[in-house]
């Protein structure tokens, strides 16, 4: 049974792909799709840097620099909005996502089952608008799924140099240096069968409130990799994966303090 | 000798442009997720990693819109205003191509009666505005509704600025 809570800390949710058969010359099709399909829920659009999905490989290729030389129009990125800007929707060639975002303070966050529904129809939009306009289906190279979670100060710890009562890490206990803050990425295999299919990397990066004085720390974790099989089914297939080792890292990294005070259910 | 060049009097150069504009040459690491600007990072390599990653889509606004301003001439207001004045527009402009990692969005520039310049941000939780003159200290007012803060003083007493403008300037 996966362990869930009442007051989750999370403020962000992206499930993507990467996509393959949509080049630089799909764009103007992805914006008649946002003008013909999905403009009355998302009214807004914002033009974005493009998103390059880093490509999990086995054994590690190590760190890449990623340099792009445009030979014809600049690939952009579309972030179309609903009115609250709570979703959106992110059409790159070669590149699509669904995001929720938490934007009222008390907003709360609607659960991976609405997240993935999301996903699936505005997924399943794009794929119908394609194949209707002679492109065909897209084919998913890669699924992404991230969960940004804000962790702020309060009842459990008050200061950056608190982090062991925000996270189960022990770091440092021996050290004569005083620990003012911890900025970490540990980075996890994801497989099936033995055979290595992705990765989990989580990120924690202390940072401020947006009052610009509470402490608090970002921890963001992605779970990238290979679709589990052809299609969409294959893409939620991987997701649903991506998120449960996302949920059990949550789980491992954070502190059981933490966890009661996000009302743990389990 | 300043390394700016103007043309006349107050005219803003290209070369100006391209100092503020200058954050776009940065290969920029860019993000699948929206809220990754909410929040000011609090460790020094975190915010280099993330300046990075924001656009200085404001600095061609910006730059124009100084530009316009420096049209206007003596009693532009019809009160007695001055013209704008070239020393306090270089200093603007300096101040902001060092602070440009932490600007979010395009600020609102008006002239000053003295003939300096006034530029404001405004988000959801923050209002930022600094103001030039003529042969005085940037003066900063800050204001945040969340935290109900109210700070008004010369730049060079305002240690959060650049904290400051990460906030008022925040599109999220």
């Amino acid at each position: 049974m996966p362990i869930s809570f009442t007051s989750p800390p999370v403020v962000e949710v992206v499930a993507g792909v990467a996509l393959d058969g949509l080049g630089p010359d799909a764009a103007p099709l992805l914006n008649a799709f946002w003008a013909e399909k999905a403009r009355k829920v998302f009214p807004s659009l914002e033009q974005q840097p493009p998103y390059m999905p880093a490509m999990e490989e086995f054994p590690s290729a190590g760190a890449t620099i990623e340099l792009m030389f445009n030979v014809g129009a600049p690939v952009t990125r579309l972030w179309a909005l609903t009115p609250d800007g709570q979703e959106l929707l992110q059409l790159q060639p070669g590149w699509f996502a669904c995001n929720w975002r938490k934007v009222q303070p008390h907003g709360e966050y609607d659960r991976w089952p609405a997240r993935r529904e999301a996903f699936e129809k505005w997924f399943l939009a794009l794929s119908r608008f394609l194949v209707e306009e002679g492109v065909g289906e897209p084919k998913v190279t890669q699924c992404e799924v991230t969960y940004v979670n804000h962790i702020r100060a309060g009842g459990v710890w008050k200061r950056h140099s608190d982090f062991q009562r925000v996270f189960d890490v022990t770091f440092g206990s021996h050290a004569a240096l005083a620990v003012e803050q911890v900025s970490a990425q540990v980075d996890f295999i994801l497989d099936k069968g033995g055979e290595p299919r992705g990765r989990l990397h989580a990120k924690i990066l202390p940072a401020f409130d947006r009052d610009g004085m509470t402490p608090l720390y970002v921890l963001e974790m992605t779970a990238r990799g290979r679709p589990d099989g052809d299609g969409l089914d294959g893409a939620l297939a991987s997701f649903d994966a991506g998120r449960a080792a996302i949920n059990d890292g949550f789980v491992a990294l954070t502190s059981s303090a933490m966890h009661a005070e996000w009302g743990r259910e389990v | 000798m300043s390394a700016l060049a103007w043309h006349g009097d107050t005219h803003p150069t290209f070369a100006d442009r391209e100092r503020l504009e200058s954050g776009r040459r940065v290969f920029r690491r860019s993000a699948a997720t929206a809220t990754s600007r909410e929040v000011f990072p609090a460790a020094s390599e975190s915010i280099e990693d993330e300046v990075h990653s924001v656009s200085r889509q404001w600095a061609t606004g910006l730059f124009e819109r100084v530009a316009e301003l420096a049209q206007l001439p003596d009693n532009w207001d019809s009160y007695g205003g001055s013209r704008m004045k070239q020393e306090p527009a270089q200093r603007l402009l300096d101040m902001l191509v060092k602070l440009g990692p932490y600007i979010q969005s395009e600020p609102s520039v008006s002239l000053t009666g003295a003939g300096g310049l006034n530029c404001e941000w405004r988000s959801q939780d923050a209002h930022l505005a600094l103001q030039i003159d003529p042969a005085s200290d940037p003066e900063i007012y800050f204001c945040n509704s969340s935290a109900g803060m109210e700070w008004e003083g010369s730049a060079s007493h305002c240690s959060l600025l650049k904290r400051w403008l990460w906030q008022a300037s925040s599109t999220f």
